[in-house]
């Protein structure tokens, strides 16, 4: 799941709030175009936020949170 | 016996603690639950980044801008495509090469970017024929394997139609990087096409799903008269007497309902998945299924679900690929249990098989399942032509393992703990051989169109396309006669407020928690895998508790409105999953039932039909697959149920 955004190398470009396919990620408000990860438990680890980030500023951690039912 | 060594969320994160560049919140666990209500800002450390600080950038990726509406807003529109993926843009660009105009595309996710394809190896343009295949024999080879309740018009169509796709493809410049390759499914033989590469018009190097994708988007992006409506849920078909008309769909981001006035809807959504550890089959919930069902379409196959091998705790794409090439699947004992079960093939059978011998396993007290693909069984990874693409760089598959690598796990050298995920549904709407649903006006694309109730590789991208021509054809020509659209605003006002109505209401439970309480029961491996009367009556029970409890789910916000709306479609999906999976009292391709372990060809080479009642309640119905009109005649001695016979004997 989504672990990091680097706000250093964050453009602020609006690339992640827009690609995630789970609305995981918000701007901070709508004149902050800050991301913040305000929804954790619904990410997939899709890494498409990762992946399209221009600035290559987000860094998703490969384990999942939710394991059901496995055995 | 092989050690447990299974990855652990816990452990990651301690082993994280210890690199410098990740110092701060990690969020696992209880720390997830806290920051889910106060959001979590980024961290001030710079993961991955150089040490003198460099910044790297890469060009904006291609996204199309949504329109903005105000609530209650009415929008006209010619054409309605409900999804994005490969079945929604091929849709669209087929509609739009017919010469349809005011055309809306309405996705819950980001337009072309939320494809559950994008996250696959690519897109699988063909199947058969090349030149000298057998189109007749291939069709028999699939058609056997489903034992014997395909759609065969639409399997011979789309087959008759591969080289056709394959050209387009190749005129848009999406290239391969693997050649065609014979993959064994079971007993079937497929040619499917490698990963896939394309350079987009922003100048970047995509693989495998992405450059698909973003070779179909860039083949739309400059189309006029096309509106795009991203982050947005359809919560209900529009109707004008038995005529679909158009949707309603809400704003995930701030809960504003819009309604699309059509002349025409394709429904071109993925499919209905309660276990998504595979790619990001999350996502899938249903949506198409629900809205057709609700509109009055039919829904069929309910009973087939498809499972694949996969790991516990983290996710892999392309599980029972690595089987098939050699990774071994062993018990808790080292055994590689799996040629006691598959005699010719061993791990490399049907995922079908693999995946009910492991619940077998587990069963028996043999569990928990490992998958060990050291490089002593499976062969230097890298070197394998046919794994290579999953690991280009900038895919999913080669993404994921680097983040392993950057942590220090080895997912290679160190047998994994694996199950059976991706638990979805394999039955869907209802079409003809155009993907022309009952309702005028009605179409569906994509894996939201029953075909088969097999589980097929590689061939889902490939009906993507396929539905896609074939709605996006039937939906220009019905355009071209179909009467203007009459429902009144005053009419679509009411339907409009009550798409949102429940935004702010407070409840007892989260959709989150209602999901989680679903998927404990129906994916329990003696419920999905290894079904009985038993298990299935209880399973059912408990989920028409979740029906109740959806009136208890809190709403908070136009996030958690959206998740109601998935939870509601998983819901009532798993109803009528378990109902006709308590129907069909046989064993059957993916439908095992242990209590009925014989296929049983004198009654039940039918399909069940869902529609839903004129009291709420679903009805069903059996609808003989028409022999005297197909190819392929059933062959008692020949399918899948082999097998089975072995495994529950």
């Amino acid at each position: 799941m989504i672990n990091n955004i680097d706000r250093d190398k964050c453009l602020q470009c609006g690339t992640c709030t827009e690609i995630c396919t789970k609305d995981v990620l918000r701007w901070q408000s709508p004149e902050n175009k800050t991301p913040i990860i305000k929804y954790p438990e619904d990410c997939q680890t899709c890494y498409n936020c990762e992946i399209m980030c221009p600035g290559t500023a987000i860094w998703v951690h490969p384990a999942q949170h939710k394991v059901v039912n496995c055995w | 016996m092989v050690k447990n060594i299974q990855i652990n969320p816990k452990e990651l994160d301690q082993r994280l603690s210890r690199r410098s560049f990740l110092q701060g919140a990690l969020l696992t666990g209880a720390a997830v639950a806290g920051l889910a209500v106060t959001g979590c800002v980024p961290q001030e450390t710079k993961p991955g980044s150089d040490q003198a600080g460099e910044v790297k950038t890469k060009p904006l990726p291609l996204i199309f801008k949504s329109e903005e509406y105000a609530d209650g807003e009415i929008v006209d529109a010619d054409l309605l495509i409900i999804g994005s993926g490969y079945a929604g843009l091929w849709a669209l660009m087929t509609a739009h090469e017919k010469g349809v105009a005011n055309i809306a595309v309405m996705d819950k996710g980001a337009i072309g970017h939320s494809s559950v394809a994008s996250l696959t190896l690519g897109t699988s343009a063909y199947v058969l024929p090349e030149e000298g295949d057998d189109l007749d024999a291939t069709l028999e080879e699939v058609v056997r394997d489903a034992d014997y309740l395909s759609r065969q018009d639409i399997w011979y169509d789309m087959f008759s139609k591969s080289k056709e796709r394959l050209d387009k493809i190749n005129s848009m410049g999406l290239a391969y990087m693997a050649p065609g390759r014979l993959t064994s499914d079971g007993n079937v033989e497929l040619k499917i096409s490698g990963g896939t590469a394309y350079t987009d018009s922003t100048g970047t190097d995509r693989v495998c799903g992405k450059a698909a994708v973003c070779c179909y988007m860039d083949q739309v992006k400059d189309y006029e008269d096309v509106k795009y409506f991203s982050k947005t849920m359809a919560t209900e078909l529009l109707k004008e007497g038995d005529r679909v008309v158009g949707a309603v769909g809400v704003n995930r981001t701030n809960g504003n309902a819009v309604a699309i006035r059509a002349k025409a809807t394709i429904v071109a959504t993925g499919q209905c998945t309660f276990k998504g550890q595979h790619a990001i089959t999350e996502i899938e919930t249903g949506d198409g299924y629900q809205l057709v069902y609700d509109a009055g379409g039919r829904l069929n196959n309910l009973e087939f679900n498809s499972f694949d091998v996969d790991p516990v705790g983290y996710m892999l794409e392309g599980g029972s690929i690595l089987c098939e090439m050699g990774s071994i699947l062993e018990n808790v004992n080292g055994e590689d249990f799996m040629w006691s079960i598959d005699p010719e093939r061993g791990c490399g059978c049907n995922v079908a098989y693999s995946t009910r011998g492991m619940a077998m396993e587990v069963a028996a007290g043999r569990g928990p399942i490992f998958c060990n693909r050291k490089t002593e069984v499976f062969g230097e990874v890298g070197q394998n032509e046919h794994w290579l693409p999953f690991l280009s760089p900038g895919s999913w598959q080669r993404t994921n393992e680097d983040r392993f690598a950057d942590i220090g796990f080895d997912l290679v050298e160190t047998p994994q703990k694996f199950t059976a995920n991706s638990f979805g549904i394999i039955g869907a709407i209802v079409t003809d051989v155009n993907c022309k649903t009952d309702l005028p006006g009605l179409f569906a694309a994509s894996v939201a169109v029953s075909t088969d109730p097999g589980k097929i590789k590689g061939v889902e991208s490939q009906r993507g396309l396929w539905t896609g021509i074939q709605s996006g054809t039937s939906s220009a020509e019905y355009l071209g006669s179909a009467a203007d659209v009459t429902l009144a605003d005053s009419e679509i006002a009411g339907i409009l407020a009550n798409a949102n109505v429940i935004l702010g209401r407070k409840g007892t439970l989260s959709a989150n928690e209602l999901i989680t309480k679903l998927q404990r029961q129906v994916f329990d491996y003696r419920v999905g895998l290894l079904k009985t009367e038993e298990s299935l009556t209880a399973a059912l029970a408990v989920c028409r508790e979740c029906q109740v409890l959806l009136n208890q789910v809190s709403i908070d916000d136009s996030h958690e409105l959206i998740k109601f709306y998935e939870a509601r479609n998983m819901v009532n999906i798993a109803e009528l999953h378990l109902l006709a999976s308590i129907d069909r009292k046989e064993t059957r391709v993916c439908h095992l039932r242990m209590d009925y372990p014989e296929r049983k060809d004198g009654e039940w080479l039918k399909w069940i039909e869902w529609t839903k009642g004129a009291d709420g309640k679903p009805n069903k119905s059996y609808r003989n697959v028409p022999f005297d009109e197909f190819p392929v005649q059933p062959d008692a001695t020949k399918g899948l149920n082999a097998v089975v016979r072995t495994i529950t004997a």
